[in-house]
């Protein structure tokens, strides 16, 4: 379990400092778990416990400077624990809400931890010492690796042995549940969105596309075609109304963008 | 116009460190220190016979800042382009540079989330999971190709367009209506995404039978005569509401776990 552990703790260091940096898309559950089932061996297994929980945490995203649950660390630690003992995706769905929230802790507390080299840079600055005030920057990354791997490793070197037991005196209903809130926990993500995209009169959009799946058989890409066009039309009627201000604009606009796009 | 110093291979550059701009992120100023280290050798170079100038503008950009991590790309460009103005002859000073970045981040960073976080990100994500039935390794790989286009392209457009127009780029974006268009569209498609993934990614089975004998029929056969996906809607629009009201997410995400053991235990599933 020593190798395991190691190698599953890197990953979500890596994986945590790529969430705030790049966020190519790495650190999402969908990704993120296919790479803890590619790094224990059981790809197709972590795949699927990945897609699960992207469901999961759909809606869940830092915005600004609060720090959500963490979802990364919780969907790396829970694809690990679902291969690791065996169990599958419902002891990951189990294990990921509550890993994510542990993890948030430490989040934070590495978010504040680095003012120190905020302060630390201000006195390279007026020394004007540039290279150590680069190393200030990078010495986050270091901050970062240390309070993931503190969490994951112990989680995954000492907490398999105890979640197989501990799965083993959970009654039978109680894990039908859990199996059950699998395909639950989407709505809340979906609800949490759904408050973001706040504009009341396009509201009834949302029940279009749900009436369009449920009884025309539509697939996210076919409602993204259709909604796009939508939108394109809408905007077309809409910027009627203002046209004086809006085509003037419009008519400047492409023409600037084609110049600086053949600029070399 | 006078001579601009900073190259494509500068702006790339700047593009490039601005991947890792969060690294010392920090409650106090956070991206502040990133910022700075981000535009630094474009900075170096603007005031290359200069120190003391040099030395100022460092520090002037270790001020507070944030914003979405893409959108930070147009804001850097426009405060280069000025930095570069400043150095020339002096037609800009520092204060408008830092008035300048601090009238762009709050926008720009309405804007990423709701674009990025809140549309692109769960179409992406959406197309990955129905993609992933069985494992298949398309599902995260389609995604991740879907999310970066955008994601990349907007760094690096956003940072040469940002650059190009300078301060220029401030009253192009609040003079015209586009941010607003662009948003309400934003906002048309990611709903109806929405509406599509609560039919067919949010499934409750009631297995729970009413009547006996021939009568016999599953719950879920009834809400299924009723309206197909009846249930998955009604429960994202409670949790819409609750989240509405200001229920904390954690709080609902327990409560939902909750109700479905409870649900199981009783027989309702």
């Amino acid at each position: 379990m020593l190798v395991e552990a190691l190698l599953v703790s890197v990953l979500a260091s890596v994986l945590s400092i790529e969430y705030m940096n790049g966020h190519f898309g790495f650190s999402r559950p969908l990704v993120a778990g296919a790479l803890t089932g590619l790094l224990l061996g059981d790809m197709t297994q972590g795949i699927i416990v990945g897609a699960s929980l992207q469901l999961i945490f759909m809606g869940i995203g830092g915005v600004g400077a609060a720090v959500p649950p963490d979802q990364t660390i919780g969907s790396v630690v829970a694809t690990a624990f679902a291969i690791l003992s065996g169990q599958g995706t419902e002891i990951a769905l189990a294990l990921a809400v509550p890993v994510a929230i542990g993890a948030q802790a430490l989040d934070i507390f590495g978010r504040t931890f680095t003012t120190v080299f905020i302060h630390m840079a201000d006195g390279f600055a007026s020394k004007g010492e540039y290279r150590k005030l680069e190393m200030a920057h990078y010495a986050g990354i270091l901050v970062h690796f240390v309070r993931v791997s503190v969490l994951v490793f112990p989680a995954i070197y000492f907490g398999v042995g105890a979640v197989e037991s501990f799965i083993a005196v959970i009654p039978e209903a109680v894990l039908r549940g859990l199996e059950v809130s699998g395909g639950l926990l989407p709505a809340v993500g979906f609800g949490m969105l759904l408050t973001m995209l706040n504009i009341p009169h396009l509201f009834p959009f949302f029940f279009i596309g749900f009436a369009l799946a449920t009884f025309g058989g539509f697939s996210t890409v076919g409602i993204t075609m259709v909604a796009v066009c939508i939108a394109l039309v809408l905007d077309y009627y809409k910027k009627g109304k203002t046209a004086d201000i809006g085509e003037q604009k419009m008519a400047s606009a492409p023409d600037e963008l084609d110049s600086l796009m053949e600029e070399r | 116009m006078s001579e601009q110093k900073i190259t494509k291979k500068d702006l790339a550059r700047i593009c490039r460190r601005g991947i890792g701009m969060q690294f010392s992120w920090n409650y106090e100023r956070m991206q502040a220190l990133g910022y700075c280290f981000s535009i630094l050798p474009a900075l170096k170079k603007i005031h290359q016979d200069d120190p003391e100038g040099l030395k100022e503008s460092v520090i002037r950009n270790l001020e507070f800042f944030n914003t979405h991590p893409y959108m930070a790309m147009p804001i850097m460009g426009v405060s280069v382009a000025m930095e570069e103005k400043l150095a020339q002859d002096h037609t800009v000073d520092g204060n408008a540079i830092s008035a300048t970045k601090v009238a762009m981040m709050g926008p720009l960073a309405g804007i990423g989330d709701s674009f990025f976080w809140f549309t692109w990100f769960p179409i992406c994500a959406g197309i990955g999971v129905s993609l992933s039935q069985g494992g298949n390794i398309l599902g995260p790989i389609v995604f991740l190709l879907l999310f970066n286009i955008l994601n990349l392209g907007t760094r690096w457009f956003g940072l040469k367009y940002g650059y190009h127009f300078g301060s220029g780029f401030v009253d192009k974006i609040s003079g015209s209506s586009m941010m607003q268009r662009l948003s309400e569209g934003a906002t048309l498609v990611g709903l109806m995404v929405l509406g599509v993934m609560t039919a067919t990614m949010v499934s409750v089975p009631l297995g729970f039978v009413v009547g006996e004998g021939e009568q016999a029929m599953t719950l879920q056969a009834i809400f299924d005569g009723v309206m197909p996906n009846l249930v998955p809607l009604l429960v994202t629009l409670g949790v819409y509401k609750l989240i509405k009201k200001g229920v904390s997410t954690t709080k609902v995400l327990f409560l939902v776990i909750a109700l479905a053991i409870l649900g199981a235990v009783v027989g309702l599933f």
